[in-house]
């Protein structure tokens, strides 16, 4: 035992010497082993791998949700018909859901339709899949716009009530632009009439339209009164240019 | 005599739920533990008892020991210190060991009663941590490194406090009247 002192190695003979002490070996060894197969498994998994390391997992995670950010910040210019226009219309969903106030989340739904607007506009080319898409995202749009109306409606009725006049006043902004839009949807729908349509189809169409002309009815009459308020306080001022569009 | 290689790899397949594995891990381990056991409670009937706690112990919390990085026997004897800890807080009042109950303990082996029970009885005079040094150091053969883990202390601690209970046991032994 080297480094010890005297003292030290006296010690260590000593307890050496001793050696080992009996002991019922056998008889704790099948109280043990008794114990040991009552105890649940689980609690002796094997150690982790490393994968399952919560590092490696929280890593990943981390790295996932990079991929999907900087993937849906690249689809933020997708068009109906690209690869990744389903990031943006994902991305969309999420901000939906993400919390706002009610206000906020009918401004980001009509934002979104104008956003669709757009799109259609720029679906180019007169083969088929182009027709396809088109068909496929105004079908979207115009569902969309009816529920946006909807849900403007609802949510202004619950501003009322609660007196809160700004987010009011935020909300019939959204609807004056959903009438304008809800126009703008009836016009490409009336003109989108086939003139070989079978029975089925000519309903389809006539029930579209319908959906497409109450929208833009109820957010007529939701703005009319915020329209005739606006009109007043910018006729005081006659350098005003707003513009006082509607369709009776 | 198994190695380290050997216990490890009882000790992995353990892990995995053998308990035939687990149980050679026992033949190999549990003479060293009781040994130990004994020694510092000088209670043979109680330090049974420890040793299957200890090794209970072990099995429940197997999937923390990561192989390779510590012998498995250091661990073993960490738990065993543990559970010697938290069986004197419960406790509160040593268990004194009597003459008799001694002489129960060697009555397979009264020669090793005669010889060594003062070299017990003077170690039990000595602080718990001065008692567990020598017990691993010096009986037990664990390394510096070894007794660190086990006692939660640095190396240069254990250093020191082999040193003083060595000088402290010697001192004892001769207040004893004994050579």
């Amino acid at each position: 035992m080297f480094g010890l002192t005297p003292d030290e190695k006296k010690i260590a003979q000593l307890l050496k010497q001793q050696g080992d002490f009996n002991f019922n070996k056998t008889g704790i060894k099948t109280r043990l082993l008794t114990s040991v197969h009552n105890t649940r498994f689980r609690e002796h998994a094997a150690p982790k791998k490393f994968y399952q390391h919560w590092t490696i997992q929280f890593g990943t995670c981390l790295a996932l949700v990079l991929l999907l950010v900087s993937g849906v910040s690249y689809a933020n210019g997708a068009k109906p018909g690209d690869k990744l226009y389903f990031l943006d219309l994902f991305e969309e969903k999420i901000e939906l859901t993400l919390p706002r106030t009610a206000a906020s989340r009918t401004q980001l739904q009509s934002a979104i339709l104008s956003e669709r607007v757009e799109e259609i506009d720029e679906i180019k080319g007169d083969d088929a899949k182009s027709a396809a898409l088109k068909i496929k995202t105004i079908n979207s749009l115009q569902q969309n716009l009816i529920k946006a109306v909807d849900d403007a409606a609802s949510t202004k009725a619950r501003l009322e009530e609660k007196g809160k006049d700004k987010s009011v006043d935020k909300v019939n902004r959204v609807l004056n632009n959903l009438e304008k839009t809800a126009g703008q949807e009836e016009r490409r729908w009336e003109q989108s009439k086939g003139s070989d349509s079978t029975d089925q189809e000519q309903r389809d169409w006539e029930a579209r339209l319908e959906e497409i002309k109450k929208a833009r009815e109820k957010a007529r009459l939701e703005t009319e009164s915020w329209k005739m308020r606006s009109h007043e306080n910018t006729s005081e001022d006659p350098t005003s240019t707003q513009d006082r569009s509607g369709r009776n | 005599m198994a190695t380290e290689n050997q216990i490890q790899e009882w000790v992995r397949a353990a892990q995995n739920g053998d308990e035939a594995a687990f149980g050679q891990v026992y033949e190999a381990l549990s003479q060293r533990l009781f040994n130990f056991l004994l020694a510092r409670t000088r209670h043979h009937q109680l330090s049974e008892d420890l040793l299957h706690t200890v090794f209970l112990k072990a099995w429940n919390s197997l999937n923390s020991y990561v192989p390779g990085r510590a012998k498995f026997s250091t661990w073993m004897f960490q738990i065993a210190n543990f559970t010697l800890i938290d069986h004197w807080r419960a406790k509160k009042d040593s268990v004194d060991l009597d003459a008799v109950e001694n002489m129960s303990a060697f009555a397979t082996e009264p020669a090793k009663f005669e010889k060594y029970d003062y070299l017990l009885r003077a170690m039990k005079e000595l602080p718990e941590d001065q008692q567990t040094v020598l017990n691993l150091r010096f009986w037990q053969d664990l390394e510096y490194s070894e007794v660190a883990l086990v006692m939660k202390k640095t190396q240069v601690a254990i250093r020191v406090l082999q040193h003083r209970a060595a000088k402290n046991l010697a001192k004892k032994i001769k207040d004893l009247g004994l050579n």
